[in-house]
């Protein structure tokens, strides 16, 4: 059993050397490494943009060629005033393309009333078309999308977030796979399926299981890390106070895109069976913090939010050793599920995910956190 | 230096395992983690009979099965359907016949296997005899005569819970807590449920979940003011106390719709203009914001904006001017010298404090039209009436489900099934169906409750079905106003319950 719980001491010790080698580290040369790339996620324009031209084009085949029209687009929906505006000058250009005239109120033959609208499952847009006593009604509906949201300058960390996934499968966790320069080659996630977890990409091109049926949760947890072309998958299960932990530990190999090594699962005891948790800063108690950065000559945390799975959630760095906000909180709009540790890499160590549960479309999302040094 | 680096890589997910057990939480772990532990306590103020899902079920026995049995699918939070027993679904012959593939591995509280035969036992009573269901290892077959496109939209709300039927006559299930304790004829009554420990999705976070039911609302309101009921029932007017003094409180998307519907064959409401002036006169903004103080919003169409995405189309404005006129015109087509016509009959739930309150509110905009109706409880055996209250919940946040379960509850049967799912069918089928105002919808009602300051994660579905399984509680210390969301001893597990 217990072959990480006979590496524990050394592991902690490995811990600390990591943070002191890790804090040696120039901060100019972090500075130049912040910048993200990735795979971005869609962005809420592009999407919008086909089926607004295929409503206008429903409009236009219900009113003669040349008619002068008016139109007027409401926005009634969760869809930003940005977006809002970009569907009103595409609507319009549109109308024009085919062939309509549009015109000021008053001189029109005909007015065109669109309302964003938009129910449990997406946008219903809904076109209201009068033409002197002729009135039609057409809808459409139009698939959710996710903006990306901008992010908040800050203090002597800058935090930055970029959304790198977003879907309705439940994420537990994320890593990056990284070639030597440092360039992502893929995102790896880690989705549940009930009582199965599946590692998949963000392109969806393989699934693989993981060989074991994972024991049913309410809390489920897992934490994935990469190195070396492999990623390790640790699943945690709690079996509530005083309990301890199951931890199932997989190793996938990215390039072979299968599982290399599944140990059979370990059982942890409780906390206290180690050490009493350290009178440490605020972010350690409860919340529980958690990843490691370096900026200046300071060692940070990243860590969300007090609140509970209700409410949306943000992201701060502070000190290690002191409550001190070293930058601005990030946002975000739900809960943050999980950080994922970063890397113990010298070159990696500015960025990790943070997946999210967002609370307005029921989407799990992945973020990457990027720390770079503020002035 | 490189390899002291290449060891700690090697040593990161262990380091993730290290941190957790240090520090006594996830080491990579966000927001706050649910806490186990704790009894929750629940006030309701219906009145809950029975737990046994084979009976008609009202929304507060509902709300209590779902605590000791599942269904086989469910709605998630976007409104889309997902497995619960049934790992998956399919269906052949024109939707004439569903396979539901269930889970392995689950038991009962009984410690009895999950099978398709014990599943299908249980459906089949609920279901009716217009159905065959039968089962197979994991396999459940239900099938009908007739086309069921929406059978899974229907199995995931109401009573359709999978249970088992022990020997002694006792019902066990696979949900997250047993009956512990069961008193319907108290005063109130009372409902202990304690944790399912070996739940196939997880044990609950709370221990225990003791519910008070069939509670006067002036007691309801009194407990939750001093900290003794964790989820209050409270009545929208108690709410709005509630949040005013700066308690938590939650409440649903709009949910139920209340509505008018005629009996059409009445002489009195026979003329479709007397019927089409009563819509116009009802004056629904103040029915949503003074009679259900907030609690409601003016309703044209028959689902909410929410579930429809439309909505906004059908007119909710008053106005008694055009009613005025209809009703002239209806007049002016009597004979000369016929008597006045009767006062209407509307009836409505004895049971029911806010329909009878909103009755009471549109028999006053219907005399200002110039329309006689008297309100009355319905009584059995009394005389028919000419109209009636009706309170629909709408159950399923999928927007075609849920338009043909409403025309089956009003009694819609004059308008063909929409051709297809999109918004663009679903309107003109809502639109025929309100065409002859036979049925007029007044508001629709969210779904309310206050908070106690420890309750955490309370995120049930925008359809107001309550998630007790994921509400944990915090402790006293974390329990401070602004640690809590702005919204708003354990007893030996019972191997089954008796309901």
């Amino acid at each position: 059993m217990p072959r990480i719980r006979r590496k524990l001491p050394r592991i902690f010790a490995s811990l600390l050397v990591a943070l002191f080698i890790s804090s040696l580290h120039a901060p100019q040369a972090r500075a130049a490494q912040a910048q993200s790339q990735g795979t971005p996620a869609p962005t809420q324009k592009s999407a919008l943009d086909a089926p607004a031209r295929e409503l206008v084009r429903r409009i236009a085949a219900s009113l003669p060629v040349g008619t002068r029209v008016t139109i007027e687009v409401r926005n009634q929906s969760s869809l930003s005033e940005d977006d809002a505006s970009a569907l009103r000058a595409t609507m319009a250009g549109e109308l024009s393309a085919r062939g309509l005239r549009t015109a000021g109120e008053g001189s029109a033959a005909a007015s065109v009333t669109v309302t964003l609208s938009e129910n449990v499952q997406g946008y219903v847009w809904v076109a209201q078309i009068l033409d002197g006593d002729d009135s039609a009604v057409l809808l459409q509906s139009v698939p959710r999308e996710n903006a990306v949201a901008a992010a908040p300058e800050s203090k002597k960390i800058v935090l930055r977030k970029e959304l790198l996934w977003s879907g309705p499968a439940h994420i537990l966790g994320a890593a990056e796979a990284r070639a030597p320069n440092g360039d992502t080659i893929d995102l790896f996630l880690l989705e549940l399926e009930t009582t199965t977890a599946v590692i998949t990409d963000s392109k969806d091109s393989f699934r693989t299981e993981l060989p074991f049926v994972v024991p049913g949760s309410r809390d489920p947890e897992a934490h994935l890390s990469f190195y070396d072309d492999r990623i390790t998958v640790d699943f945690f299960i709690r079996h509530g106070v005083g309990s301890g932990y199951d931890v199932d530990e997989c190793v996938f190999s990215t390039a072979g895109r299968e599982m290399a090594n599944c140990p059979e699962l370990r059982h942890f005891p409780p906390p206290d069976a180690f050490s009493e948790p350290p009178a440490g800063p605020s972010v350690l108690g409860d919340q529980g913090a958690l990843v490691l950065l370096l900026c200046l000559d300071t060692q940070a945390l990243l860590s969300s939010g007090r609140g509970d799975y209700t409410q949306s959630d943000s992201i701060a760095a502070e000190a290690i050793n002191k409550q001190d906000g070293l930058s601005s909180p990030v946002e975000f709009p739900g809960p943050v599920i999980n950080l994922e540790a970063a890397p113990l890499d010298q070159k990696f160590d500015e960025s990790t995910l943070a997946i999210v549960h967002n609370l307005k479309n029921g989407n799990y999302e992945v973020y990457r956190i990027t720390a770079a040094c503020g002035n | 230096m490189r390899s002291i680096a290449s060891r700690l890589r090697a040593g990161t997910s262990a380091a993730a395992v290290v941190l957790t057990l240090i520090f006594g939480v996830a080491a990579a772990r966000a927001s706050t983690r649910p806490k186990v532990g704790g009894t929750l306590r629940v006030e309701l103020s219906a009145r809950v009979a029975t737990l046994d899902p084979r009976l008609p079920a009202a929304l507060a026995q509902e709300r209590l099965d779902a605590l000791l049995f599942d269904r086989l699918v469910r709605f998630n939070e976007r409104g889309t359907l997902e497995g619960v027993l049934a790992a998956s679904w399919k269906s052949e012959e024109q939707d004439k016949r569903w396979h539901f593939q269930l889970r392995p591995n689950i038991k009962f509280s009984d410690g009895t296997p999950l099978t398709a035969d014990i599943a299908a036992q249980a459906l089949a009573p609920i279901l009716g005899t217009s159905f065959q269901v039968s089962g197979s290892s994991l396999d459940l077959v239900i099938e009908s005569a007739q086309p069921m496109p929406d059978l899974p939209e229907r199995l995931a709300t109401g009573h359709n819970f999978i249970f088992h039927v022990a020997a002694d006559g006792s019902l066990a299930g696979t949900g997250p807590f047993t009956l512990n304790e069961w008193i319907p004829d108290g005063a109130p009554g009372r409902a202990i449920f304690v944790e399912n420990a070996d739940c196939w999705a997880g044990r609950p976070f709370v221990d225990r979940i003791e519910v008070s039911f069939g509670v006067e609302p002036q007691r309801i309101e009194a407990d939750f003011e001093f900290g003794l009921a964790d989820v209050a029932d409270l009545a929208p007017a108690d709410l709005r106390r509630a949040s005013q003094r700066g308690a938590r409180t939650w409440s649903s998307k709009p949910v139920e719709l209340l509505a008018l519907v005629f009996d059409s064959q009445r002489p009195g409401v026979r003329d479709v203009r007397l019927r089409e002036a009563i819509a116009l006169a009802v004056d629904r903004s103040t029915l949503a914001n003074v009679v259900l103080q907030r609690q409601a919003v003016a309703a044209g169409g028959l689902l909410p904006q929410w579930i429809s995405g439309y909505e906004f189309l059908f007119p909710t404005a008053m106005d008694t001017g055009g009613a005025l006129s209809l009703v002239q015109s209806v007049n002016s087509a009597r004979a000369p010298g016929s008597p006045a016509p009767a006062p209407l009959i509307l009836v409505y739930d004895a049971s029911d404090a806010e329909a009878r309150a909103v009755a009471e509110r549109v028999a006053v905009n219907l005399h200002d039209a110039g329309i006689a109706m008297q309100t009355q409880p319905a009584k059995p055996g009394a005389a028919p009436a000419d109209v009636r209250l009706v309170r629909v919940r709408i159950t399923l946040p999928e927007p075609r489900a849920a338009l043909l379960q409403t025309f089956v509850v009003l009694g819609i049967t004059n308008v063909p099934s929409p051709s297809d799912n999109g918004p663009e069918a679903l309107y003109a089928a809502e639109r025929s169906a309100l065409a002859d105002a036979r049925v007029i919808p007044l508001v629709h009602e969210m779904e309310s409750c206050g908070l106690g300051a420890t309750v955490r994660d309370w995120m049930p579905l925008d359809s107001g079905e309550w998630r007790l399984d994921d509400v944990w509680l915090a402790q006293n210390a974390d329990a401070s106003p602004a640690a809590a969301p702005a919204a708003a001893p354990t007893s030996p597990a019972a191997t089954g319950g008796q309901p």
